[in-house]
């Protein structure tokens, strides 16, 4: 895991801080991301979240004065030990031992707390040679042509017939899902794992619903049982 | 105000734009329009053969672009229908020899002059295609009933919609009999991926390759089936109601899905 990263969570903007490397680490980690960040945060109200770490006084002074320069307003701190947790609430910070929505691991995929703020809502068909990139979750009602192609870094659901192609959990999620109305890809692709059609059928039909996945380290195809 | 600029276009080469555009032309002039057909396929021009009017050009396009000539002196009137013009592209220039303005520009003076002007668009995607398009209102894609010519079309459709708003569909080459055999893709299958409007189906005929070597278009053989299918989306496109019959064997049969298939 990283020493320091920042999420947008459905409990607000968090900032994780690694809780196993020296804190010098992970203040030079802070610093590195917010400069680069170049202010980006300013006036934000952010969530704190130690996880596991014990925090110390002179620690926390020292974070206190960057995320203060850095003009954030704090909202609260997440601490799992009841140690960080006193001496936080001490210096005057509201506490919490858990967030709403736990999201420590960055590849897990929880329903409760999606990575990605929003989901794209698109109300078309795609034709050949058109194309959508998006960092979340995508829903199109309308048809994917042969030719087209979606890339979601979370769920694809068409809600219409897709024959073009379809990279849902871009990069590397495994865990995202293709759903089709009429699930007629011409190649299918979930994380790093990829899937092909059978060759010679002019045009196949799908009879109903049918949703993609993977499930012991390769793509298949299920029928869509009105829940994923 | 002026006349209608319709632009002929398809992306896969050789599935009938060139014939469809001379048949249309024939017959709306037969029909008594002011017709002009524009050859936009610089450098590769098929139109002069299609028309047989290929001993007649003395100035084309590009010179016309470059002011060496007049429009009205560039236009070669049509042996069978004086209604009837054909402004040749060049065959020794290139695609980028002209701008899409400059087509825009010369299309413009031909809607002052006439009630149609029809575009032979070349095939693909590129300069060629952006030439054609920018002089046009509207536009007629032709496909085949196969995978490989749709998919163009698919891609076509996508690029005109933005600027021309939604074409529409000429089925071209079609043959019940592969249809039958599964070998082909049938009506309905077209118009799942292509959603757009049918303007009409012309079936498969040998009429239309004797046609095009004679220089004698096969709306003119009132024998050829496909001749009669390219008057009938001459009606429609004058906004006459006209069903599109059943293609089978024997022919004429009413097609019985109604308001998908006839025109507005």
């Amino acid at each position: 895991m990283e020493l320091f990263t920042i999420k947008g969570l459905k409990s607000g903007t968090t900032f994780l801080f690694d809780d196993r490397a020296s804190f010098p680490e992970v203040i030079h980690a802070v610093e590195e991301e917010l400069a680069r960040a170049k202010g980006f945060f300013r006036d934000s109200p952010v969530v704190l979240h130690f996880g596991e770490r014990n925090l110390q006084k002179d620690e926390w002074r020292q974070l206190k004065e960057i995320l203060h320069r850095e003009g954030l307003l704090l909202r609260y701190a997440v601490a799992a030990t009841e140690k960080s947790r006193d001496l936080l609430y001490r210096e005057g910070l509201p506490v919490r031992e858990e967030l709403i929505v736990a999201a420590q691991e960055k590849k897990t995929v929880q329903p409760e707390a999606p990575e990605y703020p929003t989901a794209l809502y698109l109300r078309r068909s795609l034709r050949s040679g058109q194309k959508h990139v998006f960092n979340g979750d995508v829903v199109l009602v309308g048809d994917v042509n042969q030719g087209a192609e979606i890339i979601a870094g979370g769920d694809t659901i068409v809600f219409g017939t897709l024959r073009g192609v379809v990279h849902a959990g871009y990069p590397d999620n495994p865990s995202a899902v293709v759903v089709a109305l009429n699930l007629m890809p011409l190649q299918l692709r979930i994380g790093p794992y990829i899937a092909c059609a059978e060759e010679g059928q002019l045009n196949p039909r799908a009879q109903r619903p049918e949703v993609a996945r993977v499930k012991d380290e390769r793509i298949i195809i299920e029928p869509y049982q009105g829940k994923l | 105000m002026g006349g209608r600029a319709i632009v002929v276009t398809s992306g896969k080469g050789g599935v009938g734009k060139t014939t469809s555009t001379a048949n249309i032309g024939l017959g709306l002039a037969r029909r008594g329009q002011k017709v002009a057909l524009v050859d936009a396929d610089i450098g590769l021009r098929n139109l002069d053969i299609i028309m047989g009017l290929e001993n007649r050009i003395v100035y084309h396009l590009v010179d016309v672009v470059r002011g060496r000539c007049q429009v009205r002196q560039a236009l070669v009137k049509d042996k069978r229908f004086p209604q009837l013009s054909m402004l040749p592209a060049s065959q020794v220039d290139q695609k980028e020899s002209i701008t899409p303005d400059e087509m825009k520009a010369v299309v413009a003076q031909l809607k002052e002059d006439f009630d149609y002007v029809l575009i032979d668009c070349p095939a693909g995607i590129e300069q060629g295609f952006r030439n054609a398009v920018a002089g046009a209102d509207e536009g007629i894609v032709i496909t085949t009933p196969d995978v490989s010519p749709v998919r163009d079309a698919d891609r076509v459709i996508g690029l005109l919609q933005s600027s021309l708003g939604e074409p529409q569909l000429i089925i071209n080459r079609m043959s019940t009999d592969m249809v039958k055999r599964g070998d082909m893709l049938n009506q309905q299958d077209v118009l799942d991926i292509l959603a757009v409007r049918l303007l009409g189906i012309v079936p498969e005929d040998d009429e239309v390759v004797v046609a095009g070597n004679r220089g004698s278009p096969v709306i003119l053989n009132e024998q050829s089936r496909s001749g009669k299918a390219f008057d009938r989306i001459v009606r429609r496109i004058l906004g006459e109601e006209v069903p599109i019959p059943e293609l089978n064997g024997h022919g004429g049969i009413m097609h019985r899905l109604g308001k998908l298939f006839f025109r507005r």
